[in-house]
């Protein structure tokens, strides 16, 4: 539904707040979706699957991270790579490991816990929605982060320190969009290659849409997913071909940000 | 001397470039069964024969054309990321057209599809640029929005309406004959594109940096507001150098299908569009260097496909390298330093 792009764009929210765009969500998410079906099928255990995604997405944001924020390489290319690399790496290991660049689906995979209509993350993702708004404010890591987004080199004269504050919330939304690819490929129960399909970017405009609050982007979430299960209606009713279909969340996502950026201008 | 806020950094190019080199190196011993064999037809094989370094010129002469519109966005502080979605549409553009009317005459014809193409790529970016001159809408992530929505749609033209159903690839017809650009090397695909990929870097070095607004573009592409204060019309620098990305990304696309292809084939330009991006940082940002960096990225390219053909590999290991190289090209400190926030 729309839990992965909630997931994720609650991790970007944070990194957009310390001043970081985080471009990498998609790749984030696609690592996560892969090591969610790796691990929970080795484990048996959706719990662990999910660890390992947090974990593996972590990883690699702590790697985008050090590489941006270190060595002053330039984010909106290291985001990039981030993406490139979640293609490649995936499709590499999913050569070796499974012998195939296809879709992975095994027999006897552990099902997801579900409560009513709605599985497990959703809940997860709406109680990290409510404590984010806690946590960005009313806590003083809330206002430390906030500070660093408005004007990183000021706070750190003013002793934040915006290098560990930047780090700490690009690992979180790795974390976090790690989960939301689990999200996405557990609910499945198979991989399926660029099975994120442009939900990382709609997370991200999510992020600005929802006014860079966490509430807005629970409403700004609902709403996409909302439009692409329409349009996966649509298909039916119109006969709209597939092809075209798949690229409605774009167009959808784009409209959206057009109308927003109008309507922000002319405040 | 300045350079803008990409930058052009010698070291960090060679990091990135041998790491490439590196990583492939490393990624082959590991998966081959014949290591050796594997790494020489990497480092030797485009040069083998004929054909080999053909195509490894026409491919470079592709990216020259998105290596330079991406290094005259760049400047201008523009970032055009729907590169993909504006080659594809071009070469879609390009294929429709040329199957779908009657030209009388070989020089018309060609000059009429490039156009078409050039301009599909133009439009698509320039609605980006417009947006974000309008309404501030970050070009960035509407240029990525658009191409992804494109090329779903370019999709569908091929396989659908445009679809040849006698052939077994997901392609449409060929192009008629008239149109071909000629084939001069061999059996390669290496044609005219190549030679008027590099005229047009010559234009985009003098456009870029000999001439008042490739000045003005530079100069909002490093400080806008400095820009703006001294009397530059910024706006007009949001919208102009991403028609000139897009538009030479078309042309690109265009000159794919008439020189090489000469049809369209579903997914046929994929990751032009992320190469261009890289042949631009390599040549940091200078279409004096593009060509050189085209050259070398299209060897890398070259030399992973043909050690991965020859070696039974099965994996696509490009994206690995487009990563690596991602990452190290735009490190501007080569010693840790924990106080540098963005910001």
């Amino acid at each position: 539904m729309s839990t992965p792009i909630l997931l994720a764009a609650l991790g970007g929210l944070l990194t957009e707040l310390s001043g970081v765009l985080n471009i990498a969500l998609e790749g984030l998410m696609l690592i996560g979706a892969f090591f969610a079906i790796l691990i929970t099928q080795l484990t048996g255990s959706i719990l662990l699957g999910c660890l390992g995604a947090a974990f593996s997405s972590a990883l690699l944001a702590y790697i985008f991270g050090f590489v941006t924020l270190g060595f002053k390489a330039n984010l909106f290319i290291t985001g990039l790579g981030v993406n490139l690399f979640a293609l490649g790496f995936t499709n590499y290991l999913s050569t070796i490991i499974f012998g195939s660049k296809g879709v992975i689906k095994f027999l006897d995979f552990p099902e997801l816990f579900s409560f009513g209509n709605n599985n497990i993350f959703v809940y997860i993702s709406l109680i990290l929605t409510g404590l984010f708004v806690f946590l960005i404010y009313k806590t003083v890591f809330g206002l430390r982060l906030r500070a660093t987004g408005f004007n990183a080199s000021v706070a750190q004269i003013k002793g934040i320190n915006s290098y560990n504050i930047q780090m700490k919330s690009i690992l979180i939304s790795g974390a976090l969009s790690g989960l939301g690819g689990a999200a996405i490929s557990l609910n499945l129960g198979a991989y399926v290659p660029n099975m994120i399909a442009g939900r990382g970017w709609i997370a991200l405009v999510a992020i600005y849409l929802g006014r860079k609050h966490p509430i807005g982007i629970l409403l700004t979430s609902i709403f996409f997913a909302g439009a692409v299960y329409f349009s996966n209606d649509a298909q039916g009713i119109f006969q709209v071909p597939a092809d075209l279909l798949l690229g409605f969340p774009y167009l959808i996502t784009f409209i959206s940000m057009v109308i927003f950026s109008i309507l922000k201008s002319k405040r | 001397m300045n350079f803008n806020k990409i930058g052009n950094s010698t070291k960090s190019t060679i990091l990135a470039l041998s790491s490439a080199v590196f990583l492939t190196i490393i990624l082959l011993s590991v998966s081959s069964n014949n290591p050796l064999q594997s790494i020489s037809y990497f480092f030797s094989g485009p040069f083998s024969n004929l054909y080999n370094f053909g195509n490894m010129l026409d491919k470079a002469g592709l990216l020259i054309f998105a290596g330079l519109g991406m290094s005259i966005a760049f400047r201008a502080g523009v970032f055009n990321l729907g590169g993909e979605g504006q080659v594809y549409a071009g070469a879609t553009a390009a294929v429709i057209i040329s199957i779908s009317f009657d030209f009388p005459g070989k020089f018309t014809g060609i000059v009429t599809v490039i156009s078409i193409g050039i301009i599909m790529g133009a439009l698509i970016a320039g609605l980006s640029g417009f947006l974000r001159k309008q309404w501030d809408t970050d070009e960035l992530i509407s240029s990525f929005l658009v191409s992804g929505a494109i090329i779903h749609l370019a999709d569908y033209l091929i396989s659908s309406p445009f679809k040849d159903n006698s052939s077994f690839l997901n392609s449409t017809v060929k192009i008629p004959e008239i149109l071909f650009l000629k084939q001069f090397l061999g059996s390669s695909h290496l044609n005219l594109s190549f030679f008027i990929a590099v005229i047009i870097s010559f234009a985009a070095f003098i456009y870029l940096f000999r001439s008042t607004i490739g000045y003005e573009s530079r100069l909002s592409g490093l400080n806008r507001k400095f820009a703006d204060y001294g009397g530059i019309p910024v706006k007009r620098h949001f919208i102009i150098p991403m028609l000139i990305s897009g538009g030479l990304y078309g042309a690109a696309g265009s000159f794919a299908v008439l020189g090489n292809f000469h049809m369209g084939i579903k997914g046929f330009t994929s990751g032009l569009g992320w190469n261009g991006i890289a042949v631009a940082l390599i040549a940091g940002n200078n279409p004096a260097w593009v060509i050189p960096s085209a050259l070398i990225f299209a060897y890398l390219d070259a030399g992973t496909q043909l050690a991965m053909i020859h070696s039974d590999l099965s994996f696509e290991f490009s994206n690995l390298i487009k990563a690596v190289i991602f990452f190290l090209i735009t490190v501007r400190r080569f010693s840790i330093k924990k106080e540098n926030p963005i910001g």
